[in-house]
């Protein structure tokens, strides 16, 4: 864990199986959450203890920003960004994204930890796209999900939806 | 939820104690089950003992957490991680809570028989999200978790809950709800947050029976209407609706409100209102069209305030003819006074001298100049003579629609030096025919703005000395440029023309622009028609277009404007290969016919139009079907398309969807941008389709 690199422009992440990962600092501060502990800790070569992601989903997030380093940061005008909602994903992201479901959801929870909003914002889409034009059933099934409703409450829910419909 | 401090550790700290209460067995407002009722509901259908087993699982591996981050680290990190720390500390009773969420999805107290695994106390405990993120190295992601248990309904929190749902349009939103408790109360949030809601009494019955379900959405809802469309209302229902649903929204939420109440508000209302006016900290646009708003479209209302708001910084003002002026005088004066960045006016042109006086007087301000914060100001049908000298320095954008006295009004403006960066002049019925005056007076207004970024001008007639005398201000400031020409009063009929033809010569002018705008009635067509198999006719066009405009070597982003729909109900279906194939084709021929030119396109947008009216201001301008082009070849040499539709409107009519569907649409996204963000429009005639080898057999 007490792993550090020499060269000044790189960085030393800890995963949580203990493994070291060396990558730029440009590329690892894509993270916010990297970057505010860099910029706090100093350029020591102290290694970044990342205790909440193991090293599989680590390398697939930082092959993510090693593809992304030049992108520009993300917008922080909410609303903006709630009435550009679209669904577009770039193909790289979209072949990125191939992945088992598990790893798609560790990626997205990594992401979120790691506070990387471009990524959450494409692990966000592509369940988005999964989900799209599903049944409720279908998509119980994609996900493994358990119908928790009681009769009744599903009752209601249908009731409301029409409602919603109707407006 | 967009906000990135929403998902940073930080953000999640904040929201810990929601958790806390959660794990306590104390259902809170504003957790992961946000619905109050269901909380309840939920809480009565969990063990206890089982939530409490669990909360203390939680602290125990808030022990493990914190014991597996060194000390020196977290000091070594100075404040950041400090939080951090806490935050994982503190994420243990959000653990609790999440616990509580998977306890209560997998219970069986409503009877139901259980389908995959529940949360037991001995098991291991299902993370949320945030918790997950911050939890022990064991339970880090890719730790080995059986799928049947992590599904995404119990590892992903809340808010990214909130945030994928926020990708998926109302329709798709509805069967979401129906999948799991947890996915209903996340989904009736988002659901509400994006949607337009009208509170009234269109049909009194129905809203009755409605309302259970309206106090739901209420406390979620950002845009809401508030409106009558009887004057007859009477007092006492006008005012129980008004009490009823302030009582209800969640006012931090509320960004956008119309206001249309009946001139039947009593005074007590009135001061009820302008009350909740100023108490609405994130209101941003405020939209008081006229007393009786009967006649407009909710939708339609909602559409004009998105479409129309090009600097979104600020705080907006709709103004309207005979509209509650005290309430927006409020707004405008006791709310927002000092902060109003956007003024749009209108209607108030076939009004008795009267309601401009009253105007005026309201224009006024008693202690600083009311347009000093203006960055956006937009008169439609306005007696402009009557409005004071505009002085505002911050004016960024000028629109003036269908008003009297425009030439004075520039003379003025042009007095001021305004530094004005976009000019939208829509020359309708004021100025049937040009004249030399107002010639020169345009000249002089465009002299005096060399700030000018983007340039509309639309007028009634065809005048080619207009449009050769604007294009010689196109200056390099102006990245965009627009010229409309045409019969626009007859816009509600669909019978728009535009016969202006820019010739070589003239594209001249279009050397600096990096977006361009242009008309070609072919590439309709290709969408039209399901028959249509050939897009040589297309090819062709784009080709000499492309001719024309090789001396445009800036140009990065072209917009082709198809011609309006006719009839939208003989609209043939096209299914979603064909449609995909039109886009990849079109782009992959614009894209070539311009590298011939050695111009690299970046952008190739399609826009097929299609108008709508209200109160004689065109809405939903276009119906924009947008594909990002990337430039990429593949190993064969193949163009590689990203074929990536959007549709570029405020809202989709009712209508409008169902052309979407037929399409193969229904996976499109709307988005509220409008065309002239992006692109110029510059009609640019191409030849029409009797002059070009088209092969008939190949057209419906």
């Amino acid at each position: 864990m007490a792993a550090t690199s020499a060269d000044a422009k790189k960085v030393t992440l800890t995963t949580s199986d203990n493994a070291d990962l060396t990558v730029e600092r440009e590329v690892a501060e894509r993270s916010i959450l990297i970057k505010n502990l860099l910029e706090d800790i100093g350029d020591n070569g102290d290694a970044i203890p990342i205790p909440n992601v193991n090293e599989a989903v680590m390398k697939k997030v930082l092959e993510w920003c090693e593809q992304h380093r030049k992108d520009p940061p993300a917008s922080q005008d909410d609303d903006a960004d709630s009435r550009k909602k679209s669904t577009d994903i770039d193909e790289w992201d979209q072949k990125f994204m191939q992945v088992d479901q598990e790893m798609l959801f560790e990626i997205i929870l990594a992401a979120n930890y790691l506070d990387i909003k471009a990524l959450l914002d494409v692990g966000c889409k592509t369940v988005a796209n999964m989900i799209k034009g599903k049944s409720p059933d279908e998509i119980r099934k994609t996900f493994n999900i358990q119908n928790d409703f009681t009769p009744e409450e599903e009752d209601q829910i249908r009731r409301e939806n029409e409602w919603a419909e109707d407006r | 939820m967009n906000n990135p401090e929403s998902t940073s550790p930080s953000a999640k700290k904040r929201k810990l104690g929601d958790g806390s209460a959660l794990a306590a067995g104390k259902p809170e407002e504003g957790i992961a089950h946000k619905g109050e009722d269901k909380t309840i509901a939920l809480e009565d259908s969990i063990s206890t003992e089982t939530v409490e087993e669990n909360a203390h699982k939680s602290e125990d591996k808030a022990v493990a957490l914190e014991d597996s981050i060194s000390t020196e680290t977290v000091e070594g990190t100075g404040h950041k991680s400090e939080d951090k720390a806490i935050a994982l500390e503190d994420s243990i009773s959000k653990e609790a809570a999440d616990v509580y969420t998977e306890a209560s999805t997998s219970s069986t107290a409503n009877g139901r028989p259980e389908t995959s695994a529940p949360a037991q106390p001995n098991e291991p405990t299902l993370p949320s999200a945030g918790v997950l993120a911050e939890s022990t190295p064991a339970e880090a992601p890719g730790a080995d978790i059986t799928k049947e248990i992590r599904t995404w309904a119990t590892t992903l929190s809340t808010e990214v809950l909130v945030q994928i749902f926020s990708y998926l349009s109302p329709e798709h939103i509805l069967p979401v709800r129906m999948v799991c408790r947890l996915f209903s109360l996340v989904g009736e949030e988002v659901l509400w947050e994006r949607s337009h809601i009208f509170v009234g009494r269109r049909n009194a019955e129905r809203e009755l029976l409605g309302r259970p379900y309206t106090s739901k959405c209420l406390k979620h809802v950002r845009q809401l209407g508030l409106t009558t469309c009887r004057v007859t209302e009477k007092p006492r229902d006008i005012s129980e609706c008004l009490s009823w649903t302030l009582e209800n929204l969640d006012k931090d939420k509320l960004k956008t409100l119309v206001f249309g109440l009946g001139s039947s508000l009593s005074v007590p209302d009135t001061q009820l209102l302008e009350k909740f006016v100023k108490d609405l900290p994130n209101l941003k646009n405020f939209f008081v069209p006229r007393r009786e708003i009967g006649k407009c479209r909710s939708k339609g209302t909602f559409a004009y305030i998105d479409a129309h708001v090009h600097f979104d910084s600020g705080h907006h003002l709709w103004l309207r003819a005979e509209a509650e002026l005290d309430i927006a005088r409020t707004f405008s004066q006791d709310v927002k006074c000092g902060k109003l960045q956007g003024l749009t006016l209108f209607g108030f042109q076939h009004m008795t001298d009267q309601c401009p006086s009253i105007l005026l007087r309201y224009l006024e301000a008693p202690t600083e100049n009311r347009f000093s914060h203006l960055t956006q100001l937009s008169l439609i049908e306005m007696p402009l003579k009557r409005l004071p000298t505009i002085t505002g320095q911050s004016l960024k954008r000028l629109e003036i629609r269908d008003c009297k006295g425009v030439t004075e009004f520039l003379r003025l403006l042009v007095d001021q030096h305004l530094p004005i960066q976009g000019f939208l002049l829509s020359a309708v019925s004021w100025a049937p025919a040009p004249t030399v005056k107002y010639l020169e007076t345009i000249k002089a207004f465009l002299t005096s703005c060399p700030h000018l970024q983007d340039l509309c001008l639309e007028h009634t007639q065809k005048w080619n000395r207009m449009l050769k005398m604007s294009m010689e201000f196109l200056t390099p400031a102006i990245r965009s440029f627009s010229a409309r020409f045409g019969e626009m009063r007859n816009l509600g009929k669909e019978l728009t023309q535009y016969n202006l033809s820019v010739e070589p010569e003239n594209a001249d002018y279009f050397r600096h622009l990096s977006s361009l705008g242009i008309e070609m009635q072919s590439v309709t067509g290709l969408f039209e028609c399901p028959k249509v198999l050939s897009t040589a006719p297309y090819k062709l066009d784009i080709k000499k277009v492309a001719g024309k405009l090789q001396m445009c070597k800036q140009l990065k982003n072209l917009c082709i404007i198809g011609r309006p729909y006719r009839n939208t109900g003989k609209f043939p279906a096209l299914s979603s290969q064909d449609v995909g194939f039109r886009q990849r084709t079109i782009a992959i021929d614009t894209a070539k016919a311009f590298w011939k030119y050695g111009i690299q396109l970046q952008t190739v947008s399609i826009v097929l139009r299609k108008v709508e009216v209200f109160a004689h201001v065109a809405l939903s301008p276009a119906w924009c079907f947008r594909v990002l082009y990337e430039e990429c070849e593949t190993k064969d040499g193949e163009i590689e398309v990203l074929v990536t539709v959007r549709r570029i409107t405020g809202n989709a009519t009712k209508e409008e969807e169902e052309v979407f569907k037929a399409l193969g649409m229904d996976t499109v996204r709307i988005l509220n941008e409008h065309v002239h963000d992006h692109v110029g429009l510059v009609p640019l005639t191409a030849p029409s389709k009797d002059g070009l080898e088209y092969d008939d057999s190949l057209y419906c």
